[in-house]
């Protein structure tokens, strides 16, 4: 610890940002853990179930280091930058949720379901991926999180949370069995909750705050 | 400001520190004997001279401007090695309300206010116990002194002999210029009084930026090793790391009060608080002995030396044996506990630790 005193290194919230990815990159990995569980057949349920459990404790552990971080932060460095250090605190809140949901997904699957040799298993794993690779997305541009980048990928995500949400909608009207309908209900919501914490994630770097501009 | 210009300014500011060391020693000088013997003669009782240091500590928040005094009065000849040795050991004393104070700052919550008092009381404990235990051995012995003087003898040459450091050379000039500049009007005693304001302005002007800029410069190293010593806990490394940050700002207070919000925070123990302090308390010692470089006489280079031994002496005491390291420590979290229950009497404590004893404590025993 005091030879990184006079070692050259990261600059202010640099750090931070090296985790919230890292976590980002976590989160995805326990989706695409639990997806495999899910959607593909013949996997060993219980090692995935293991590795999920890592992945999600390492990404607890992620965020009480940033959280962590950001009060040394604050202590050492005053309040000059207050704006992004509740921003980084409000995106890896969003961001530990993210694990909880995949984790979530997994526990369908721990719990019986298998969506593999439906008619609809194709769309359900492609929509699946869609949304990891949305998270991979994310992490580009958590890099360099500025308005005109971020707000196309908000947008296709709102797009899409909407077509979840129809989703569910349809499924509560459907006559369809609850063996056939809960489970998919189930992870079109945890797949619009990853999507909408992803997005709020990112949201929370480029979302002004509210400016009065009063002239009396 | 880019970082080359803030470390030229640092380093002018430094420049300035020094000279105003130089020019206070000259005012001093000035001052007429009668003059300096009424002003003085109070500090020949160490316990007034123990007040003296932590009340004149207390009142310019900071131990570094204190203790670069001292050692410019006693580069002067004014005040000897053994009457400043009390002084100093206020000053590590007197220091310690900055943190105490950032403390406060989380009274409203009491959660908070137990680990952040904690950490900043633990500061006040471990410094007013060792002089408890070193100031009467001093006394008795003269051992700190003693062998600040053998190794200031080793460094700087014989006991009482004229000290020429290359720093005195570098900041005569100007410091002569000043007074020059300034004896064209006052002279005698009033010309004494203006020289030391004038130093006692610059000295404090020069430590303030050297501090708020040095903070700048290496706030993202202080972030990043504090941030490493929250992951591995304390121990010798933190007492170094506390050293080296308090050297590099120049403020043990500042070193201390970072680790306030962290403590009330939660993220970091009163147990892991301590070593850091005790290295801040030894970092903090720097200025005094940058200050004797400036200063005429050897023994000003033993006054600074004193003020190291004493807070290594006070580690030697309270850190190496698990069961006395301890003791600073729950002395902190018991008061911390009491604070909390009690937190209209916290405000109290303040006063009168570091207000009214060392006040009455001067009036009284000078």
């Amino acid at each position: 610890m005091v030879f990184s005193f006079f070692r050259s290194g990261d600059q202010a919230l640099d750090h931070v940002d090296h985790e919230v990815a890292s976590m980002l990159r976590d989160c995805r990995h326990s989706l695409d853990l639990a997806l495999t569980s899910i959607c593909a057949g013949g996997e060993d349920i219980t090692a995935l179930g293991e590795e999920i459990r890592a992945t999600d404790r390492r990404i607890n552990a992620s965020e009480e280091t940033v959280r962590r971080d950001l009060i040394v932060h604050t202590a050492v460095q005053g309040g000059s930058d207050v704006g992004s250090v509740m921003s980084s605190v409000l995106a890896v809140k969003k961001l530990e949720r993210m694990g909880d949901q995949a984790k979530n997904i997994f526990d369908l699957a721990a719990e019986g379901v298998r969506f593999t040799g439906s008619g609809d298993a194709d769309e359900l794993r492609a929509l699946g991926t869609e949304v990891s690779t949305r998270l991979g997305e994310a992490a580009g541009l958590l890099g360099e999180p500025t308005e005109p980048a971020v707000r196309p990928f908000l947008d296709s995500c709102q797009q899409r949370m909407d077509d979840l949400d129809r989703r569910v909608n349809e499924l509560i009207h459907s006559d369809a069995p609850a063996r056939v309908a809960v489970p998919r209900a189930m992870y079109f919501r945890y797949l619009k909750r990853i999507l909408a914490n992803v997005a709020g994630a990112l949201e929370v770097f480029v979302q002004p705050v509210d400016r009065p501009d009063r002239d009396e | 400001m880019p970082a080359p210009a803030r470390a030229a300014l640092v380093l002018s500011l430094l420049y300035l520190f020094l000279v105003g060391i130089a020019v206070l020693e000259n005012g001093i000088s000035s001052l007429g004997e009668g003059v300096q013997e009424s002003l003085f003669s109070s500090v020949s009782n160490p316990l007034a001279g123990l007040f003296v240091g932590i009340l004149a500590t207390v009142l310019v928040q900071s131990s570094s401007v204190s203790t670069a005094t001292v050692v410019g009065l006693v580069g002067s000849g004014l005040l000897s090695v053994d009457d400043a040795v009390p002084v100093i050991m206020g000053a590590n004393i007197g220091t310690t309300v900055t943190s105490t104070l950032a403390a406060l700052g989380h009274v409203r919550r009491p959660q908070e206010f137990r680990g952040a008092f904690a950490a900043a009381t633990v500061h006040d404990f471990f410094n007013v116990l060792t002089v408890l235990i070193l100031l009467p051995i001093e006394l008795a012995t003269g051992v700190l002194a003693r062998s600040a003087t053998w190794l200031s003898d080793h460094l700087v040459g014989q006991d009482g002999a004229s000290f020429e450091s290359p720093i005195k050379k570098a900041v005569k000039a100007p410091s002569e210029a000043i007074i020059d500049l300034v004896a064209t009007g006052p002279s005698g005693t009033l010309l004494g009084v203006v020289l030391i304001a004038l130093a006692m302005a610059m000295i404090f002007v020069a430590l303030a930026f050297i501090t708020k800029n040095m903070r700048v410069l290496v706030a993202d190293r202080i972030e990043r090793s504090v941030s490493e010593l929250l992951e591995r806990g304390g121990g010798t490394a933190a007492i170094v790391l506390g050293m080296v940050i308090t050297i590099a700002v120049q403020s043990s207070s500042i070193t201390t009060s970072v680790l306030v919000p962290l403590a009330a925070a939660g993220i970091i123990s009163t147990r892991n608080v301590y070593p850091v302090t005790l290295g801040a308390n030894v970092g903090t010692t720097a200025t005094a002995l940058l200050a004797a470089m400036a200063a005429s006489r050897g023994e000003a280079v033993t006054i600074a030396l004193v003020h190291t031994l004493f807070n290594l002496a006070g580690i030697l005491l309270f850190y190496p044996v698990p069961a006395l390291r301890a003791v600073p420590v729950r002395l902190a979290d018991r008061m911390a506990e009491t604070a909390t229950k009690r937190r209209s009497m916290v405000l109290a404590y303040v006063i009168v630790v570091f207000l009214v004893v060392p006040a009455f404590g001067v009036l009284l025993l000078r």
